[in-house]
């Protein structure tokens, strides 16, 4: 009888231990999604901020009116690079992506620019980017949320206070970002 | 003979009472008691416990160290037609009536102490149920203490039949314990006739492996559980490399019909098992299977679209055909069509074997789960996979025309053509064309374990996952105990631990 008592012990043993490595593991993992969902974001912004140098050089030629919208879009760029947190971070692309919004719409007032397929082309891909982005800021709330949820969720949150884990930031968009976008057209005289 | 029981009754009037004594027998036995009554063939004994003793003058050697001179033959009773020392053959019937030779005459110091009249026959049942509880012989002293009530004997033998059933009862539980302790001393004691010795053993050997095996795994489907619910949906337009989960709807990357209901699908896969049944056990076996896993279909979920290469996926999806046939019935000519194509064999000598078909399939535009590794793919990849692809096809065409000719069947060639296939992309990726990458595709990753592909919801699957952590987990520990506490039992060991 007693050998089954230890064997019933020993089961047990082996299935907490078991269940909390579990749960340590799935902290550590969702934990490092979170990291992985930013540095995906990153090798898009990345990507995007590589062409918009290409961008403006294209669109330089064509809107020599325009000069502060693209010296906008060029400081916008400037603090995503130098942006540490996720707040600045969410801050400075919020105002590059409005730039370039304001960039593409003014365009529209240039035929030559807009016949130009190199700048078709960027816009294109510009463009495409900006909506991958979208979609791993999401993915990255996501991440976050569920990360959240987990280190305040029981039996997790015995392990999560062991390790300290600590709730992560939201990508947040900011307030003039939810406002509609204000296009002034700037004709040439 | 007769005249013999009137002399021991007479002998038996006029013996007198003698106090107590210690009576040795000539088996060696040393008896202590008060002597109640004493003739020369025996003597009647009170060893102090209520119980009168009856002893044959044959078997004492001394009476308080006299030796015991017997004058006459002891009490053959079998010479007097009176109960024998085996009266369990007739443990109820009646003597003889001897009414010619009963006398009425007294028992002084019977347990009862009353003198009353009995009949010789009573009385020699009732001698002979006294020896035989002297000698252990509790069941059939039992009978003839009951013989003896019936032939007249009317003295109160109720405290002694209560006697006689507490030595019964404690006889019958040592008997128990005696057969208990030669059971656990001798663990094939009593299936050594058994056809099936040793077979429950190997049973619960297995029982116990299984469960163990069942509650790791039921761990390994809990990690499963938990890495989905961990991972956040991606859209294939946003996905990164690495574990994506993906909902979206299925679309066909070349067209393709499941082989058992002849549907439509981008996947497919099914099994076909043949009821067998020896002796009295039966079981469904496995007869052929096949899928389509290495045939890719397209994941769709409004932001873009990816291939998914089902080979090494996990697939969560409730069977979509099922038929059974049993013997003698007839089969659907699709499935007699695919298995003659597929050379099985679906006939014997009473008619069509009992058959189940199960089919699983994802039709077009059907809602699919995917939990995989985005991984990189090239379009040469693609163009080259075309190009093996319609080769094997053409193998299979020009195979389906001479259908099993050759010892091998449809089945069995397009499984060797997919392996062939398989492998051939397997060099491929090593190839320098893995260099140009440029597409994306789900496939099983190669340090991942998990790979789903699911036709239900997240939500479902879940649910899934956590029912077969449970049952492996808690099923699994709980056999493996059943099955543990078994065998100690069987080899004995039980009392031990």
């Amino acid at each position: 009888m007693s050998i089954i008592i230890i064997a019933g012990l020993i089961f047990l043993v082996i299935g907490l231990v078991s269940y909390f490595v579990s749960l340590y593991n799935g902290l550590i993992v969702v934990s490092r999604n979170i990291d992985k969902a930013w540095a995906n974001i990153d090798v898009l912004l990345k990507q995007r901020h590589d062409e918009i140098p290409k961008l403006i050089s294209v669109c330089e030629g064509y809107m020599k009116y325009e000069r502060e919208t693209l010296e906008k879009i060029t400081a916008a760029r400037t603090s995503c690079i130098q942006a540490k947190s996720v707040g600045e971070s969410s801050q400075a692309e919020g105002d590059l992506a409005q730039s370039l919004k304001t960039l593409f719409a003014v365009a529209e007032n240039y035929p030559d620019l807009k016949a130009n397929q190199n700048f078709t082309q960027l816009q294109g891909r510009v463009s495409y980017l900006e909506s991958q982005i979208a979609d791993r800021r999401e993915f990255y709330n996501d991440s976050v949320n569920i990360y959240n949820i987990r280190i305040n969720e029981i039996p997790d949150l015995f392990v999560a206070r062991q390790l300290n884990m600590q709730p992560r930031e939201l990508f947040k968009v900011a307030e003039e970002d939810k406002q509609d976008v204000n296009i002034k057209f700037d004709l040439p005289k | 003979m007769r005249i013999l029981w009137l002399f021991t009754l007479l002998i038996f009037s006029f013996s007198a009472n003698i106090l107590a004594e210690t009576v040795i027998l000539k088996s060696g036995e040393k008896l202590e008691g008060k002597i109640v009554e004493q003739t020369d063939k025996y003597i009647k004994m009170d060893p102090g416990v209520g119980i009168v003793m009856t002893y044959y003058t044959d078997d004492i050697d001394t009476i308080d160290g006299q030796k015991l001179q017997t004058t006459a033959p002891s009490i053959q009773p079998q010479d007097q037609s009176q109960p024998q020392t085996e009266p369990e053959a007739q443990p109820d019937a009646q003597p003889e009536p001897q009414t010619q030779t009963q006398t009425q005459t007294s028992l002084p110091n019977t347990p009862a102490e009353v003198q009353q009249p009995v009949n010789s026959d009573a009385e020699n049942y009732y001698a002979l149920a006294v020896a035989q509880y002297n000698n252990g012989d509790y069941i059939d002293a039992f009978k003839n203490i009951n013989a003896a009530q019936r032939s007249g004997y009317t003295q109160d033998l109720e405290s002694f039949k209560e006697r006689i059933q507490a030595a019964i009862d404690q006889q019958e539980t040592e008997k128990n314990l005696r057969r208990a302790q030669e059971y656990n001393s001798h663990p094939y004691y009593h299936s050594s006739s058994s056809s099936n010795s040793g077979k429950d053993i190997g049973y619960a050997i297995f029982g116990l492996f299984f469960g163990i095996f069942s509650f790791f795994k039921g761990f390994g489907t809990l990690r499963k559980k938990r890495a989905i619910e961990s991972i956040p949906t991606s859209t294939v337009r946003g996905l990164a490399i690495g574990m994506v989960e993906l909902n979206g709807k299925a679309k066909k990357t070349r067209t393709l019909q499941a082989p058992l209901s002849g549907t439509e699908c981008t996947f497919y896969r099914y099994t076909i098992e043949r009821y067998e049944s020896s002796g009295r056990s039966s079981r469904w076996v496995l007869i052929s299977q096949g899928d389509s896993v290495f045939c890719p279909f397209c994941l769709d979920d409004a932001t873009g679209e990816i291939m998914v290469l089902p080979w090494g996926a996990e697939f969560v999806m409730p069977a979509d055909y099922t038929f059974t046939t049993s013997l003698g019935s007839g089969l659907p000519e699709n499935l007699i069509n695919f298995m003659g194509k597929s050379g099985i064999q679906y006939k014997g000598l009473f008619g069509n074997y009992t058959l189940r078909f199960t089919e699983w399939h994802i039709k077009p535009e059907e809602s699919v789960f995917v939990v995989g590794t985005a991984q990189k793919h090239t379009t040469q990849l693609d163009q080259y996979m075309e190009k093996i692809s319609g080769i094997t096809d053409k193998l299979k065409q020009s195979l389906g025309q001479a259908p099993a000719q050759e010892g091998i069947g449809l089945e069995e060639w397009s499984r060797a053509a997919a392996h062939t296939e398989h492998g051939l992309l397997q060099e491929v990726n090593k190839s320098d064309i893995q260099q140009d990458l440029t597409d994306v595709i789900i496939a099983k990753g190669d340090n991942s374990q998990i790979f789903i592909i699911s036709d239900e919801s997240q939500a479902e699957v879940v649910k899934s996952f956590s029912w077969k952590a449970f049952a492996g987990i808690w099923g699994g520990s709980a056999l493996s105990l059943a099955m543990l506490a078994y065998l100690l039992f069987r080899l004995g060991l039980w009392s031990r631990f």
